[in-house]
């Protein structure tokens, strides 16, 4: 607004040498990463079925994940942004606490409810002789249980913000709930969307704690490439290291794709 | 003929709107303050929010009876509704917008497009056809909005604040276009607006709303000429009070006796405009006419007269010209004299 450009605040000494610090924290490890990537041996090592299949496995676990967390996800999103009902704040706690809950004990209390000995398990295993621990579906629960919270957090602030006066304007221009809902609501929020599914699928893909514990570490079926990598920490650094670079890759690329939420500060 | 028609009771937080109004194939004002409850009213008759008590009808069907249960959705009410900050969807170009109502009623993608290509060559702006809502000057957002309220062909046009968006310059040409417009629409519109050239420029007639409640309506000569409201004493420009009067003098309700010139009783409204007002240092001697000593609350300097605002019993604005501003030494305060001759005095029932 001013045509004087505002004077460069004075940096306390303090504050510059723990910003020093903390971005030396953040940045020495990626750099550590890079500089140990058996760049060579990238041909070799994704030629490797183990690999293939572990890479494959996580593709196919998280977006199904991401897809599982999206369809429940965004209907849940809207009701607790637009439906007054009792107990929505215990729901939207409840539904959020994934978030901040140690993926692990995630992991046990998925055990305890849908393992074979589980509350809810127990029946279905009696009932059909199938159990979702140790299979693929129960890699896929797992990473949605961890995942979907960052999708509902996202859908939900942005189906708040919209303004809502849109609708109102698309109804008196004479469309139904459903038509507003795909013709208005949702391309407007798209942005809300399209961020929270980013998040909720690195997420996913990067899931290590109640996938473990939940669903076990046996290859091409429950073995994702974090799982994959902690593994091959013991056995073989350098595939881990290149796994763990992927990963890292992938991450990059997740957060380029979400520039203007987080790096759109100048 | 298209007749609309609302009796509508509403109570919101505290605030209760209580309004009738009906609308033949004219423009009806609504008028008033801010926060007085125009908006609501507008809302009620579109259907998004809904009524306490009350009916709204349109050429003879029931939109709203809240005894007999019905509330027609606003998508089938048949309205057409312009808000005030236009709401055009910014993820669609204008031609889009104005397809909307078409599209989503179930006219096919290709007929939809053209219908709107020629709503939009209504307002003046075929050319704008691929622009985003982003890329619009106010005056042309508003016209879009317009085009895409009546390519629904509703039978009622509902306008919120059209010009209250638009700076000064495009308001004048966005207010004729609209003027015209209106014209040559065959059915009742309503029209919010808080500004009173607006509202007299555009509306065949005028509804007052005051904190809820219609305290007037009819066309501007009308209420200017007699004005029942504070807001429409601000539109006509006078002092308004009420008062009780008897055998040519009337007691004010707020204080004071002011003598008038025609016989009158009873409840009245007693206007004075400000021109008529002359003020003196000290108190002048000799004349039939009505004094009282006041105190000076502030001014308003225009570049031919000064507009004095004095606060006594009553407290009165008074219109001078600048000489005798300075002759009375406004700025230093004080107590002056208001005169007023009682054939300058309007009264009128209340």
């Amino acid at each position: 607004m001013t045509g004087a450009p505002e004077p460069r605040p004075v940096i306390p000494a303090g504050v510059g040498v723990l910003s020093v610090l903390a971005v030396l924290l953040l940045t020495l490890p990626l750099l550590g990463l890079a500089s140990r990537t058996p760049w060579a041996d990238i041909p070799q090592l994704l030629r490797d079925p183990a690999v293939l299949q572990t890479l494959r496995l996580s593709l196919v676990a998280s977006l199904s994940a991401l897809a599982l967390s999206t369809v429940l996800g965004v209907p849940l999103a809207w009701l607790l942004a637009r439906v007054e009902f009792p107990g929505r704040r215990l729901v939207r706690a409840l539904a959020v606490l994934p978030m901040v809950l140690p993926p692990v004990v995630g992991g046990v209390a998925l055990l305890l409810a849908f393992g074979r000995r589980g509350l809810i398990g127990q029946v279905l295993f009696d009932l059909t002789g199938w159990s979702l621990p140790f299979t693929t579906a129960g890699v896929v629960l797992a990473e949605t249980f961890v995942a979907m919270p960052f999708l509902l957090v996202s859908v939900e602030s942005g189906l708040r913000t919209m303004d809502r006066r849109y609708e109102e304007a698309a109804a008196t221009l004479g469309a139904s709930r459903w038509t507003i809902l795909r013709t208005v609501t949702l391309p407007l929020t798209a942005p809300s969307l399209a961020g929270g599914m980013a998040l909720c699928w690195a997420r996913a893909l990067g899931e290590f704690g109640a996938t473990i514990s939940f669903a076990g570490n046996l290859p091409g079926r429950t073995q994702t490439m974090p799982l994959a990598v902690y593994l091959e920490l013991e056995s073989n650094p350098p595939a881990a290291y290149l796994l763990s670079f992927v990963l890292l890759v992938i991450s990059v690329a997740v957060l380029l794709a979400l520039r203007d939420r987080y790096l759109g500060q100048p | 003929m298209t007749t609309l028609a609302c009796d509508i009771t509403l109570h919101r937080d505290g605030f209760t709107l209580r309004a009738a109004l009906s609308a033949a194939s004219e423009t009806v004002a609504i008028v008033g303050p801010n926060g007085a409850g125009k908006t609501t009213l507008l809302r009620c008759v579109a259907g998004l929010a809904r009524l306490d008590a009350g009916h709204v009808t349109l050429a003879g069907r029931t939109l709203d009876d809240v005894a007999g249960r019905v509330h027609v959705e606003p998508a089938r009410r048949g309205l057409g509704v312009v808000f005030q900050d236009y709401l055009l969807f910014p993820h669609r170009s204008a031609l889009d917008n104005v397809a909307y109502g078409l599209r989503v009623t179930g006219t096919r993608a290709a007929e939809a497009r053209a219908r709107a290509r020629a709503w939009l060559d209504d307002v003046g702006l075929a050319d704008r056809a691929d622009a985003r809502p982003g890329q619009l000057s106010g005056g042309q957002a508003q016209r879009v909005a317009l085009a895409r309220a009546l390519a629904t062909e509703p039978g009622a046009l509902l306008l919120d604040e059209p010009l209250a968006a638009l700076d000064v310059e495009s308001r004048q040409d966005t207010r004729r276009r609209l003027r015209q417009r209106l014209r040559s629409f065959d059915g009742p519109v309503l029209l919010v607006t808080h500004d009173p050239v607006e509202a007299a420029t555009l509306a065949d007639r005028l509804v007052v709303i005051e904190g809820g409640t219609i305290t007037q309506t009819g066309t501007v000569d009308e209420i200017t000429r007699r004005p029942r409201s504070a807001w429409a004493a601000r539109l006509a420009g006078v002092n308004l009070y009420q008062g009780h009067a008897r055998d040519g003098r009337v007691t004010l309700a707020g204080g004071g006796e002011i003598t008038v010139a025609g016989a009158c009783h009873g409840a009245v409204f007693v206007a004075i405009p400000p021109a008529a007002v002359a003020l003196f240092r000290s108190r002048p001697e000799g004349t039939p006419r009505n004094v009282w000593a006041g105190r000076v609350d502030g001014f308003d300097s225009f570049a031919d007269r000064v507009r004095v605002h004095l606060a006594g019993a009553p407290p009165i604005t008074a219109e001078i010209t600048p000489a005798a501003a300075a002759e009375l030494d406004l700025a230093g305060g004080g107590a002056v004299h208001a005169a007023v001759k009682a054939t300058e005095v309007t009264t009128y029932p209340r």
